[in-house]
């Protein structure tokens, strides 16, 4: 198996909090992980280091097998790191179908768009946003963002995806579409990686593979959902403040 | 020789002047995040309330050095109280709103408003005399003594500033607002209030500057544009929000300006000075003492 | 009506309103067709400032640079070489301002967006005092005159008090100008440039390179202005350092937010309105003229923070969202 993304012992501290310190953590091609652990954890500041929002203190970052530790976040997405973010916050003036269409474009820019509409309502079609495609993104429900922010991160077909707690904020009714959703985007691009720090545990159950649970900036234990959910220190720290 | 000395000494007393307007500015900047356009404007009313007020309290008073000392009280609190109305009516509304570009607009709204309203008010053009005559004997140099006074007032007022912002309440205030915005909010302090205060502190001390300088330029509504700039440069050049690094640019940029001055005709030494000090920024994109600037 | 209806009368009446410009040498007196010729030179600056204000979202309070060093380079031209060699001049002034802000732009883009408009206002000052100052090169404040465009069409001369041919000239120049920043704001540099506008953050997360695209914002517009820099010397037969001044710079923001930001032909309109009043005011109040703007200024700040066309836009916008809801 291929390694897709790879940390490897990296630090963060925010004066002299140690929000990050010393993750190994590796996604292999077509691999789902789930990233889960409580508030504070370190589990988007270490979303932030993997793509690039912020630099580590130490340790390095792989992306298939090269070194991207010092890339800033635009080199890595054109080599096929997307992300979404926590807050769904993109660009509010532009159009749904501008998002798109600009994310396509990969940070290249010509004089000219390329004959690539097709592409673009296919995407927008498979998020559902196709009926809203003219709207701002300011003038979207909270639910259409979050789908926003994922078609967004589709539109730079991606070797690995990072999400950062995509089903927060949704109603039952919108996390089934959310599932179905990658459920079939998993079908359909069998070598895409995914990282997916999420809090519902039935979102975590349903999507991954492998769940890392992060504790203090550490990682704590990882392994099979059905392991993890019985490993009692992890029930301690984690899920025995929140199960019954 | 001397040349060289009287413009060393010069470039100093003015470094301490354009210090204490920047300082305004910078703690403007560093606790509201707006830039003040309209602070050069609050630099000349200084001088215009000044002058105003000087003759009669003069006549009044029968002594220079106290009717001085009066208005450079009188000045400040009556500019500084200007300010705080002009904040509460156009700015709060657009920093409420957080409109960063639209409280440039309303800054440059406000320095229109407020040169032309000097011009219509003041017309012609009018200086008052020194309080204090006389010159020292320095190095086989002969120095206005009012210039050296000039400059030990600005470094007095810088000082009670300081004293000001790390003694009072109101300053723990400031500061704590300039820290972290949100923080401070949480914890009850009044922002509105903090926004409103710290705008009249900065328009006060331009004004003392303005006053402070009026014996020694020439009043012109126009003439609060060129520190304005200056400001901003000290301001960027020592690193944005820090005000120590503010003050050092500031005696910087006016020595190097005081020296050019021996070798370049006035203006020119003006433009090379702050090119020069700009071309600082080449070295620290962030300025002397500054950190990189948080993301929005 | 649709879309597609609204573009088809935008673009009617765009040709209507060029073949009106293009007779209008026939039509105005000289000193209307130079009030005219003002209106156009000065809004395509404003134009090129909103390119970078208005998209990418960098305020410059220093656009009065490109502006005075493409005049400047047109006149050093023209002096050199003779007033025949108007094309040579008005290409090099252009270029001259161009690469000057590729060169100030490197260091800007690099200070923050709140040090760049800082920088920039300082940059204003600093190409103000040294035009001042070398009075040798540029005149200082009274400037340099320049001979009139060898230019004439059947018997009628251009001169400086009376553009006539001059004024179709500028006339094909300035639509040109509009014409390339109108496809480049269309163009995927225009999106990025809105992207990052929008959100510095969320752009580099899609791949764009915020500080190449900033640059390239700064440089073309720095082009741009120093265009409408260089037509200016050449149609106004003289240039002084006045044109340097960061008030010059302020100007021209406030032209192009009460036309509305972001629009291209906001900012044309913004310049417009703004010469009219003061053409007006010029004679009933002329002290009054600072005054007004400033009370305008407030009122945008305050209540149209779109500007005219980006309030309209938003109006139209509401309404047909209204109807597709009906």
């Amino acid at each position: 198996m291929t390694t897709a993304l790879a940390a490897r012992g990296v630090r963060k501290a925010f004066a002299g909090f140690r929000a990050v310190d010393g993750v190994d953590l590796a996604l292999a091609e077509g691999e789902w992980v789930a990233l889960i652990g409580p508030n504070g954890a370190g589990k988007t500041t270490l979303l932030n280091l993997l793509g690039g929002q912020l630099r580590p203190d130490a340790g390095a970052v792989y992306l298939g097998g090269e070194e991207i530790t010092h890339w800033p976040a635009a080199r890595r997405a054109r080599a096929g790191l997307a992300r979404t973010f926590q807050v769904p916050a993109l660009f509010p003036e532009l159009t749904v179908r501008e998002h798109v269409v600009a994310a396509r474009l990969r940070g290249r820019w010509a004089l000219r768009f390329p004959p690539d509409a097709e592409g673009v309502e296919e995407l927008l079609e498979r998020c559902r946003l196709l009926e809203r495609a003219s709207r701002r993104a300011g003038e979207l429900s909270h639910g259409d963002r979050r789908l926003l922010e994922l078609a967004v991160a589709l539109a730079l077909e991606p070797r690995v995806l990072l999400l950062d707690e995509p089903a927060a904020g949704l109603s039952p009714a919108e996390v089934e579409g959310l599932l179905a959703l990658l459920g079939d985007l998993r079908r359909e691009r069998p070598s895409l990686a995914v990282l997916v720090v999420e809090h519902d545990m039935d979102v975590v159950f349903e999507l991954a593979d492998r769940v890392v649970v992060m504790h203090r900036g550490r990682v704590l234990a990882e392994g099979l959902p059905a392991d993890i959910q019985r490993d009692p220190e992890v029930q301690a720290v984690y899920l025995g403040a929140r199960g019954p | 020789m001397t040349v060289v000395l009287f413009q060393l000494l010069s470039g100093f007393v003015w470094g301490w002047v354009v210090a204490l307007v920047a300082l305004g500015l910078s703690l403007v900047y560093g606790v509201m995040r707006i830039i003040n356009v309209a602070h050069g404007a609050f630099y000349m009313l200084g001088a215009a309330v000044g002058i105003s007020l000087y003759e009669p309290l003069r006549s009044l008073l029968g002594s220079a050095p106290l009717a001085f000392s009066l208005v450079l009280l009188l000045a400040p609190l009556l500019v500084g109280a200007l300010g705080a109305l002009l904040e509460v009516t156009t700015l709060r509304p657009l920093v409420a709103r957080g409109r960063f570009a639209m409280t440039i607009v309303a800054t440059f709204a406000l320095m229109l408003i407020l040169q032309q309203g000097a011009q219509l008010l003041l017309p012609g053009v009018r200086s008052v005399p020194a309080p204090l005559s006389g010159g020292v004997e320095l190095l086989g140099l002969r120095y206005p003594l009012y210039r050296l006074a000039l400059a030990a007032m600005a470094l007095l007022l810088l000082g009670l500033t300081a004293l000001f912002l790390y003694r009072t309440r109101f300053g723990l205030w400031a500061r704590a607002v300039r820290q972290d915005r949100e923080l401070a909010v949480s914890v009850g302090i009044p922002a509105p209030w903090v926004y409103s205060g710290t705008f009249a502190l900065g328009a006060g001390l331009a004004a003392a500057a303005g006053w402070l300088t009026a014996p020694v330029v020439r009043f012109d509504p126009q003439m609060g544009m060129d520190i304005l700039l200056q400001s901003f440069l000290v301001v960027i050049v020592g690193g944005l929000g820090s005000l120590r690094g503010a003050v050092v640019a500031a005696l910087l940029l006016r020595v190097t300006e005081g020296l050019l001055t021996v070798w370049f005709d006035p203006v020119g030494a003006r433009a090379l000075a702050l090119l020069l000090m700009g071309a600082l920024l080449l070295l620290r994109p962030h300025g002397l003492f500054g950190r990189q600037e948080a993301p929005a | 009506m649709s879309r597609r209806g609204i573009r088809a009368l935008e673009g009617m009446l765009g040709l209507l309103g060029l073949a009106a410009l293009a007779v209008a040498p026939w039509v105005l007196n000289p000193f209307q067709l130079g009030f005219l010729l003002k209106i156009f030179i000065w809004g395509l600056f404003a134009a090129s400032f909103d390119v970078l204000f208005g998209y990418a979202g960098l305020l410059s309070l220093g656009h009065s640079v490109y502006f005075g060093l493409g005049a400047y380079g047109a006149a050093w031209l023209t002096l050199a070489y003779g007033p025949g060699a108007f094309p040579l001049a008005l290409t090099a002034g252009a270029l001259a301002g161009g690469i000057a802000a590729a060169a100030l732009g490197a260091l800007a883009v690099r200070t923050g967006s709140h040090g760049f408009i800082i920088l920039t206002a300082v940059s204003a000052l600093i190409a103000f005092l040294g035009a001042q100052s070398r009075r040798d090169l540029t005149g200082g404040d009274d400037g340099l005159t320049l001979p009139a465009m060898p230019l004439a069409l059947g018997g009628w001369e251009a001169g400086c008090a009376d553009p006539g041919p001059a004024y179709l000239l500028a006339l094909g120049v300035v639509v040109l100008g509009f014409w390339a920043l109108w496809r480049l704001v269309r163009s995927p540099l225009g999106l990025a440039l809105r992207c990052l506008r929008e959100n510095e953050l969320r752009a580099q997360a899609l791949g764009y390179n915020v500080y190449a695209l900033k640059w390239l914002a700064f440089t073309i517009a720095g082009l741009g202005a120093a265009l409408a820099g260089a037509l200016y010397a050449l149609v106004n037969c003289h240039v002084s350092a006045a044109l340097f001044s960061w008030l010059v710079s302020a100007d021209v923001l406030i032209w192009t937010l009460f036309g509305g930001a972001g629009t291209l032909g906001g900012p044309l309109l913004g310049t417009g309105t703004f010469f009219a009043l003061r053409e007006l005011l010029s004679d009933l109040w002329p002290a009054g003229y600072p005054v007004l703007v400033g009370l305008a200024l407030l009122g945008i700040a305050r209540f149209l923070p779109r500007g005219i066309v980006g309030g309209l836009r938003e109006l139209l916008n509401r309404q047909q969202r209204g109807e597709a809801q009906r």
